[in-house]
């Protein structure tokens, strides 16, 4: 059986102060497995994005507990939460966030450049990623010189050549088309085969959960459902994966 | 086959280089700005060093073990006289010679009329006191010869000169110019006028008793210090200076007293200050410009301490890139200026600190760039 790679425990987050305070996050239990591409589906306002902040360590929860391959959150400091994304989160953002200036091969070279591994091995491992996510023969390409799906796949090749405990996707077909975003999620699909690694797309389209190996579904700030390979159960089931 | 440097970079001073010349209008804005404020400081300096050298430039050449002078005297230029007290320092335990030493304004009239103040120095030619040097043309052994001078060809224009052989007026007084010298420039751009002491003495207006300073040699084995405090004691109304003392002396009143080296200073400073400012504000700008990339950073794990390190290559590279260009007009202004009457002197060593303050400026610039990005939230990239 996969292990657990992330658990998010009651949590709560309330953005703002005053008037305009929001609870954006209620009671959020979930866990994430090794081997698995789950799925959170949501309206627009509905807590997608905090969440995977969140679970992303970019912010703390008000109440309740995260915790990253066993790790306890709690109380850490910025630098500490970024030094637990180095070392077990990889991100894809909608609009691929790639720099500019940098070519396919030093964009993904970056994400190994800021965990302190250089040279050689970072070009190695830069190339091992493209390949995996087929761009082997655009490594020297500069962003601009890409279409949106293979931008789409420099972001996945930086988010996975670190070799994260698990990969959060924020709407990463989004920008596409529907052949490309189709391709995308293919290329999440096979990379959540392995069982180290969790990965967990957010997006609107139903159309991609095929892909999935489960679907959790959030309103208002809260999981109100959690299914696997087309079961459903009521809300607020348990949404503990497993 | 070409050599990809990039590749054998780190990879946040190929980002930190490729940022930088991105926007080139930017880049070339920082530029002129830096380029501008490190020739400033550098013209300024090398002014202040080329002064410097100037105002002590005799004192350096003599050759003396101490200086005997009027107490109170503040510069070589001092015209304060001492009567006849050669016997006296003479008579001091440890005193091989001593010479004395004239100096003083007067006027040069050239036959046209035309008229120019010039700084007579006047020693004992028959010794090596304080001969003229750097001779480009003739020779300092001719000015025993009745009315002979040495000038310097820096000063050509002004005292008419046509060559070895020029004839002029001093004090009413026949002169010739029997000796050309390179590169000896007065700080108070009088050009200085060489000729034996006896002769000195009649074109400045002095009686044959008074000298300005006398030159003291010292015995084989004297104490230095010894017989400096003995011909304190010994003498009255006087000072006693080794040459060291002297420059430094005549350095503290020309660059400190009279303002002239504050003045410099002030010019060094706004510099600094216009360099920073301008470094900051496009540091800054650039910075608040690729905001969305540092956050993206942030996001991806990234510590304070590497994205700082962006931001402080590309203060660097503005930094040495300005101090390059800089250094070539540098150097052009030194040419130009080198046979002129206020030359630039830049050194190693001026080099070397201006390239250090540079890197400073520059360093010091970074800081508003990363007190900005200090306050970045990695969560502002779902935004974008």
């Amino acid at each position: 059986m996969s292990e657990t790679v992330l658990e998010a425990l009651g949590v709560h987050k309330i953005l703002g102060s005053g008037p305009s305070q929001v609870h954006a996050l209620k009671d959020i239990d979930l866990a994430l497995r090794g081997g698995e591409l789950t799925m959170l589906m949501g309206p627009s306002g509905s807590g997608k994005t905090t969440l995977l902040s969140v679970l992303g360590l970019m912010l703390a929860p008000t109440a309740g507990h995260v915790r990253v391959a066993g790790v306890s959150t709690d109380g850490a400091s910025p630098e500490t939460l970024a030094a637990l994304r180095r070392q077990h989160v990889g991100y894809i953002f909608q609009s691929y966030h790639l720099f500019p200036t940098l070519t396919a091969s030093e964009n993904v070279q970056l994400a190994l450049d800021v965990r302190g591994t250089y040279g050689e091995a970072a070009r190695a491992g830069a190339q091992a990623a493209l390949e995996r996510v087929g761009l082997a023969h655009k490594l020297a390409s500069f962003p601009r010189e890409l279409s949106g799906g293979e931008q789409q796949r420099v972001a996945i090749a930086r988010a996975i050549v670190s070799d994260p405990s698990y990969v959060l996707a924020d709407e990463p077909t989004a920008a596409l088309d529907g052949e490309n975003g189709q391709a995308i999620m293919g290329v999440l699909a096979g990379i959540a085969k392995d069982p180290g690694r969790g990965v967990l797309v957010v997006t609107h389209d139903s159309r991609l959960t095929s892909f999935a190996n489960r679907t959790i579904d959030i309103e208002d700030g809260r999981l109100v459902d959690d299914r696997r390979n087309g079961t459903s159960s009521p809300a607020p089931a348990v949404v503990n994966g497993g | 086959m070409s050599l990809d440097l990039s590749s054998h970079l780190p990879l946040n001073f190929t980002l930190a280089s490729r940022n930088l010349f991105q926007d080139r209008l930017r880049f070339a804005a920082t530029t002129v700005g830096i380029v501008f404020s490190v020739v400033l400081v550098m013209v300024q300096m090398g002014l202040y060093l080329g002064f410097g050298r100037m105002v002590t430039t005799m004192i350096e050449h003599a050759d003396a073990d101490l200086w005997v002078m009027r107490q109170g005297t503040k510069c070589f230029e001092d015209p304060s006289l001492l009567g006849d007290m050669r016997k006296d320092i003479l008579a001091v335990k440890g005193v091989a010679s001593a010479s004395p030493l004239v100096i003083g304004f007067s006027d040069w009239r050239l036959s046209t009329g035309e008229m120019t103040p010039v700084f007579l120095v006047g020693s004992n030619l028959s010794r090596n006191d304080l001969k003229p040097w750097n001779v480009v043309a003739g020779s300092a052994k001719a000015l025993d010869e009745p009315g002979a001078v040495a000038v310097d060809t820096t000063y050509d224009k002004r005292l008419g000169l046509e060559g070895l052989g020029t004839k002029a007026n001093i004090r009413g007084q026949k002169v010739h110019v029997v000796a050309l010298t390179s590169g000896i420039r007065s700080f108070t751009t009088t050009p200085f006028v060489f000729a034996d002491i006896g002769h000195a003495r009649k074109f400045i207006g002095l009686p044959k008793s008074v000298a300005s300073y006398y030159l003291v040699k010292l015995k084989p084995g004297a104490d230095l210090q010894t017989v400096q405090n003995d011909l304190k004691t010994g003498l009255k109304k006087i000072d006693v200076l080794t040459a060291p003392q002297f420059a430094e002396r005549s350095r503290q009143f020309w660059l400190f007293t009279t303002g002239a080296g504050a003045a410099l200073f002030a010019g060094a400073l706004l510099g600094l200050i216009v360099g920073t400012v301008i470094v900051a504000q496009t540091l800054y700008s650039s910075t608040k410009d690729h905001l969305p990339e540092f956050a993206t950073l942030r996001a991806m794990g990234s510590s304070n301490r590497y994205i700082y390190s962006v931001i402080m290559y590309q203060a660097l590279l503005n930094a040495v890139i300005g101090f390059c260009l800089a250094s070539v007009i540098g150097f052009g202004v030194v040419a130009i200026t080198t046979n002129g009457a206020l030359p630039v002197t830049i050194t190693p060593t001026l080099m070397a600190a201006i390239f250090a303050l540079t890197l400073l400026m520059c360093v010091l610039s970074a800081f508003a760039a990363i007190a900005r990005v200090v306050r970045i939230d990695p969560v502002a990239v779902f935004s974008q």
